[in-house]
């Protein structure tokens, strides 16, 4: 069984095509996170005395670290004379000033504001707002409790848990986690590599007509259909992982730093009601694997539709058309609070922002279990009831069952041809 | 010739290309029946008034047009002004009926195409801005037709489909060695050719005239000779463009793409050889350039796409300020003529270059015709070197007691056990409890007050639910260049006061802008009234919301919208099923909203009223606007109290009236009728 799996790796996988095609794809990838910080970071305008960039890095070893109110006074006595002197809107706007870090009072003002004042003034409201929520929490607990509403009681209690304990206590660079959390561009590489290559799993048998071949075969029906399957998941999970490493890592170089992994991911402005308390770096771990499933799920469908095909052309274009149409359905419903619509869509375990960046509970039976507890258990078995009809499905070598008699006598007869 | 029909057979029949190609067409028509809205809903609603204006100053900006619109506007402003004057001096039995009639229905005659004007004046408006190339005209069928620039995928995947196969087909089953050891080999080869490019020519044609078709026959396609700067979409565009002229070059580059892409598809089976290759190529050709470039760089790169896409070309420039420094960014810079020529130049070449490669990668290579295609090859290895194709609601169960919705009292209500006050210290919703003198917060939610989770606009009550109307924003790059970056999101939710349960009824998106991995584009704005709704109101089927100057109905079910011709400068009530409002002559009317059959209450004439579930409570104008009571069928009419009023509102047996003399609000308590000033 194992070389059976080997072999159909090596299949899957070593194609020249495939392989070139995750370099191009690699390549793309690592061009557009760079296009990515060129496009939407502040910190990109050179290496000089006066750039941002300079300039915030000369700031960062003052004000990051353990937040304190002796840092908090140091950045508002930077920020409120400046903020003070601009405000009327009449402080001069020339782009050379000397008595300036970055040539410019306003320009001053704004890198101050954007990169340590909002952040850090985030950073140390959060937890006065967790708290104010951990305690509507336990009183909507107990108000719940008193109507007999099982449900909400619970579904309070889970919230209470969740924010009792959140605090962010450190101030670090978090630009590069902002936006490798908002990158979604490596799913759609990752969907056409899995469109490509999981088509070709049992259609590349058929066109050469070695299908008819294997059910012949005493390691044919069953177990090649398992090997092909372990291989098909095999290379999901594999491709998905890879440009996971690759998105944190093209990021990471990208905006030239790993700053930000030991906070919280609530840390992240559009995480702040999260539904999952991890580290940011942890989280980029957690978002793999989820997406990781995701994809495996998508692909073990697109194998079920595939199998019915004698050739990559029709399969394609569905698995083409279905990843598509899921796609736009769960856009249009990641904005919207309804949680069923979005648990069974494996677009929400790809773009996994949209599950965890939001406390949104399902309803199972008077319990409330989390969506993205719920996406995962439903993308799970919707991958396990597809794998078993892709074994249902697939032609059984009735001859080898039958003790290898017939087989042999097959095989006999055709030496005998 | 008889080599191209056995393409075209095994194209359309064997490979079920008929089938297909007319299930796309089937497809295409039906999408635009069941998804198309009319980009100005007012212009088409009241279609009729706008266009007896229009007649009148259709075309070029002038200044006589000009001083008719603007004296029409003053005139109906005046008639406005006079009708409630007469109505005030008819009601206070100043003037007789006949004098009334008569000089109300003189005004009447001037005011009744007041809803097209309104609608002509926003869009000379629109004209004024650039009187050179802002015309006047019914813009819902160009606008539809023009104004779309989403990649046609329905398009791609046919094309796939049945491109692919063309040669792929004969490499999976080998017989391209055969075919090309034939005599008229070459000949075959000439005709797949052909036919491909037929078939992206026609399905792209007749995509574009289905279009046409649909809109001309939806609403009529008038004008074609006028700018295409008549349309706000194209507004900022700065060449000359007819609005024909303009579909003529869309669908032209359109087609242009097509045949683009087909040639890259036919290039790339000659190629690869593989279905699945070939396939996952152009998907990546054509779909990663969509979602990984900026709008500006599509448009500067010679991509299939490109062409696809060609509406952007005539939009112009489109700017924004960064939020941070405030500076201009260009997020879309404008396409010159000579621009265009250069892409289409290059795709051209590109193209030959690639037909000439298909051709000699399948040349019958035994033929004598081979001797001749010495000078093709040798361009065709020139040509080689050219840039390639690729640049590189949940519907909650209908509540059975509807609770009666007055909107001068939309910030209070009685629900079950509980009442909802509006806080105005806290700008919040509170549900009061008077048995228990408890209150509580109206949104449950725990995030309520610390996150942007919503703020609650407007509240409805019906039995023991409680609806609230909640606007939040969603937001996630906070840098301009991604324009979804944020999202205004109306919830309405119900909670039931026994249990505090809470389920959302209905939630849409109020701003256009989406974005799905990362690519941004806008919808229609079909929902932006509900950012400008004051109230609303709903029943099993359909939910009400009302502004200042509109009422739309949204079905619950398929969320169809329809405007409500109500006016809207009083106040208005529902009672699960009838809209009560006060027409202009002052007279109460109830608007049956299942049958859209609206029946007067002839001797109602009020100024203001308030509905309850047994009476209509309202301010008579034939009485000196003194307060007055009748039933629900108008009988019965009564005085109950002999002070006249600007404003009256019930609650617990007690009317609370605002006194016209003093303008101090007072209140009476119905059984003993004793006055008490507030």
């Amino acid at each position: 069984m194992k070389k059976l799996v080997r072999y159909e790796l090596v299949k899957l996988c070593c194609k020249r095509a495939l392989l070139l095609a995750i370099l191009i794809f690699s390549i793309v990838n690592l061009i557009k996170i760079q296009d990515v910080y060129r496009s939407y970071s502040y910190l990109t305008n050179g290496s000089e005395e006066q750039s941002w960039d300079k300039v915030y890095w000369d700031f960062y070893p003052q004000f990051s670290g353990e937040i304190t109110s002796e840092k908090i006074d140091n950045l508002l006595s930077l920020y409120r004379p400046l903020e003070e002197k601009t405000g009327d809107l009449t402080a001069s706007t020339a782009t050379d000033d000397p008595d300036t870090y970055t040539g410019n009072i306003y320009s001053d003002r704004n890198l101050l504001y954007k990169y340590y004042v909002k952040p850090m003034n985030y950073f140390f409201e959060y937890q006065r707002a967790a708290l104010e929520v951990a305690t509507r929490a336990r009183e909507n607990s107990a108000f719940y409790n008193a109507l007999g509403n099982d449900y909400e009681e619970r579904k309070n209690a889970v919230i209470y848990n969740l924010f009792s304990s959140r605090d962010i206590s450190t101030f670090e660079y978090t630009e590069m986690y902002n936006y490798y959390l908002n990158y979604d561009f490596s799913s759609a590489l990752v969907l056409l590599l899995c469109l490509y290559g999981i088509v070709t799993v049992f259609v590349n048998e058929k066109e050469t007509q070695m299908n008819l071949l294997l059910i012949t075969n005493p390691n044919g029906g069953v177990k090649t259909c398992a090997a092909k399957v372990i291989a098909a998941s095999a290379f999901i999970v594999g491709i998905s992982l890879w440009f996971s490493m690759l998105d944190f890592f093209g990021f990471a170089a990208a905006f030239h730093t790993f700053e930000g992994g030991s906070l919280p991911i609530y840390a992240i402005s559009n995480f702040e009601l999260a539904s999952i308390n991890v580290s940011l770096f942890q989280y980029t771990l957690v978002s793999a694997i989820v997406r990781a499933i995701g994809f495996w799920m998508l692909g073990m469908v697109m194998l079920l539709v595939a199998m019915f095909f004698r050739t990559a052309l029709i399969p394609f274009v569905i698995n083409f058309s279905v990843a598509l149409g899921l796609i736009l359905l769960g856009a249009s419903s990641a904005f919207y609070s309804a949680a069923w619509s979005k648990i069974w869509n494996p677009y929400s375990l790809l773009v996994n922002r949209i599950l965890f960046g939001k406390i949104e509970f399902i309803n199972l039976f008077g319990y409330p279990i989390l969506s993205y507890q719920a996406a995962i258990c439903i993308s799970v078995m919707i991958g396990i009831v597809a794998v078993t009809m892709i074994f249902t499905t697939y032609s059984r070598n009735k001859y080898c069952r039958l003790g290898g008699i017939l087989c042999k006598v097959l095989f006999t007869n055709l030496k005998r041809c | 010739m008889q080599s191209f029909i056995y393409e075209l057979k095994k194209m359309l029949i064997y490979r079920r290309g008929f089938l297909i190609i007319s299930s796309f067409l089937l497809f295409s028509l039906l999408w635009l029946v069941m998804t198309d809205q009319p980009q100005n809903r007012e212009m088409m609603q009241y279609q009729e008034e706008y266009s007896w204006y229009l007649k009148k100053v259709t075309g070029a900006h002038t200044q006589e047009k000009a001083s008719y619109l603007e004296q029409e506007a003053q005139r109906i402003n005046s008639a406005l002004n006079t009708q409630k004057k007469l109505l005030d001096l008819y009601y206070a039995g100043q003037i007789s009926e006949e004098e009334f009639q008569s000089q109300y229905a003189q005004q009447e005659e001037i005011i009744k195409r007041k809803d097209g004007f309104e609608v002509l004046y926003d869009q000379y408006l629109y004209v004024c801005e650039n009187k050179e190339n802002h015309y006047f005209l019914q813009t819902n069928g160009w606008s539809g037709l023009l104004s779309q620039n989403v990649f046609p995928f329905p398009l791609f995947l046919v094309l796939l489909l049945t491109i692919i196969p063309i040669f792929c087909s004969e490499y999976n089953c080998q017989m391209d060695g055969l075919i090309r050891t034939m005599q008229n080999g070459n000949k075959n080869v000439l005709h797949k050719i052909l036919l491909a490019l037929f078939t992206a020519i026609f399905l792209s044609m007749a995509e574009s005239a289905l279009r046409f078709l649909f809109f001309a026959a939806k609403y009529g396609l008038p004008h074609g000779d006028y700018p295409i700067q008549s349309i706000p979409y194209f507004g900022d565009y700065s060449q000359t463009l007819s609005l024909m002229g303009g579909y003529w070059t869309i669908s032209a580059l359109r087609c242009f793409g097509s045949i683009i892409l087909t040639v890259l598809i036919l290039l790339l089976s000659v190629l690869l050889k593989k279905y699945a290759l070939t396939m996952l190529v152009t998907a990546a050709s054509t779909i990663l350039p969509y979602i990984g470039l900026t709008m500006t760089q599509i448009y500067h790169l010679p991509l299939p796409l490109t062409f696809f896409l060609s509406t952007n070309f005539f939009i112009g420039s489109i700017y924004d300020s960064d939020p941070l420094t405030g500076e201009q960014v260009t997020i879309f810079k404008e396409i010159s003529h000579m621009e265009l020529s250069v892409l289409s130049a290059i795709m051209l070449l590109s193209c030959i270059g690639a037909l000439m490669l298909i051709w000699k990668k399948n040349l019958n290579h035994f033929s004598i015709a081979q001797k001749k295609g010495r000078y093709y090859r040798r361009m065709t290895g020139s040509l080689c070197l050219l840039p390639l194709l690729s640049g590189c609601a949940n519907i909650s169960d209908q509540p059975n007691d509807i609770a009666i919705y007055n909107s001068t009292d939309s910030r209070s209500a009685h629900t079950g056990e509980y009442e909802v006050v509006f806080d105005d210290e806290t700008q919040s919703y509170l549900l009061y409890n008077q048995a228990k003198d408890e209150t509580l917060d109206l949104n449950r939610s725990v995030f309520a007050k610390n996150t942007n989770t919503g703020k609650i606009r407007s509240i409805f009550c019906s039995g023991q639910y409680v609806y609230y109307l909640q606007l939040r924003t969603e937001s996630y790059i906070d840098r301009v260049g991604i324009y979804n970056s944020t999202a205004e999101i109306v919830s309405i939710i119900e909670l039931n006061t026994e249990t505090f349960e809470q389920q959302i009824v209905f939630e849409q998106m109020a701003t256009p802008g989406r974005s799905v991995f990362g690519v941004e584009y806008q919808t229609d704005d079909k929902w932006g009234f509900i950012l400008e709704t004051t109230g609303f109101f709903l029943n099993g089927s359909s939910i009400f919301f009302h502004s200042n100057s509109s009422i739309r109905k949204v079905d619950r079910e398929t969320n169809q919208i329809s405007i409500i011709d109500i006016p809207m400068d009083k106040n208005i009530a529902f009672d699960g099923r009838n809209i009560f409002y006060i027409d202009s002559l002052s007279m109460l009317i109830k608007y049956d909203t299942q049958n859209a059959v609206h029946t007067s209450y002839q001797d109602v004439i009020a100024y203001n009223f308030f509905l309850t579930e047994q009476k209509i409570y309202f301010i008579n104008r034939t009485d000196d606007d003194k307060i007055y009571v009748c039933d629900l069928d108008g009988s019965n009419i009564q005085k109950i109290i002999d002070v006249p009023a600007i404003y009256l509102t019930f609650d617990n047996n007690t009317i609370y009236f605002t006194a016209k003399k003093d303008g101090q609000r007072y209140c009476v308590d119905i059984e003993t009728g004793d006055i008490i000033q507030q």
